[in-house]
């Protein structure tokens, strides 16, 4: 059975991966929950299971994490939130 | 008192009004104000990062306030204009079972869902934050506690409280038969 070569692999240090950034719903007593399920499912493309749970997370417990990532989508996702009136905030992954 | 709301192909209408529910709606524009105020401010373009954060972040908040802000400030400012203007199309109508009786209705596109939600939105948040219906555990504040009702009107509250109350019933169904179908 012929060896199969492993190609070195190298890392490279010089790198820096930024943390990521989380993008937070918070509740608020006034939008209703059948809009916070649309607008998360809306801008973030979840289903309707994954949605309803975030939409839960932040009536029951104040807040949810949305989603994390880049910093700079962090930043669209939030705009997007707050255009749909939706109290949102980002912060980065310690 | 009863209002109709029907979706048929590419319009949606409300019908079956009274002259008192078309007032109820000409008074979100102002409800809605959204930005006029402190508050409103403080609640509609809020900073996108936790004070904790925010110190450690000036240039960028610079940016959001430079360009961001702006940006949000006409998008709910457009979202009312547009309310605003489709309500100067109300129109009146009777029918055998009204009688004399003037009945107001009007037709309206679909893609005009999104800025009368966001409206009536803007007109609960605005009218919430001035006149506390909630506490700061969310709960619904009945009577406001001698210590919270300053300048407020209980009549007016009461008042509002229709409003609110109006403006989420016809919410809940621009969310299921406009937004998300």
């Amino acid at each position: 059975m012929p060896s199969i070569a492993t190609p070195e692999q190298e890392t490279d240090t010089s790198v820096f991966l930024d943390e990521p950034w989380n993008v937070i719903i918070h509740n608020d007593p006034v939008n209703l929950m059948s809009y916070v399920s649309y607008v998360i499912r809306k801008i973030f493309g979840y289903d309707e299971d994954k949605a309803r749970r975030l939409m839960m997370e932040v009536h029951t417990k104040g807040k949810s994490l949305v989603w994390s990532g880049a910093r700079e989508l962090a930043e669209h996702y939030v705009r997007e939130l707050q255009s749909h009136q939706l109290m949102s905030t980002m912060e980065q992954s310690s | 008192m009863r209002l109709s709301l029907q979706k048929s192909k590419g319009t949606w209408r409300l019908s079956e009004m009274e002259e008192f529910h078309v007032h109820l709606l000409s008074q979100a524009s102002d409800d809605a104000s959204a930005t006029e105020s402190a508050a409103g401010r403080s609640r509609f373009l809020s900073s996108p990062l936790s004070d904790e954060d925010a110190v450690l972040e000036e240039e960028f908040l610079e940016d959001w306030q430079e360009f961001v802000t702006p940006e949000l400030q006409e998008k709910l400012a457009g979202e009312a204009s547009v309310f605003q203007k489709d309500l100067s199309d109300v129109e009146t109508y009777s029918t055998e079972e009204s009688g004399d009786k003037k009945l107001c209705r009007i037709t309206l596109p679909i893609d005009h869902g999104f800025a009368w939600f966001s409206t009536l939105n803007q007109a609960r948040i605005m009218m919430d934050l001035h006149y506390k219906f909630h506490d700061e555990n969310d709960e619904f504040v009945v009577e406001l506690p001698p210590e919270a009702v300053g300048d407020i009107d209980p009549e007016e509250r009461l008042a509002a409280y229709l409003r609110y109350d109006f403006y989420c019933t016809i919410q809940e169904w621009i969310v299921r038969n406009i937004l998300d179908d």
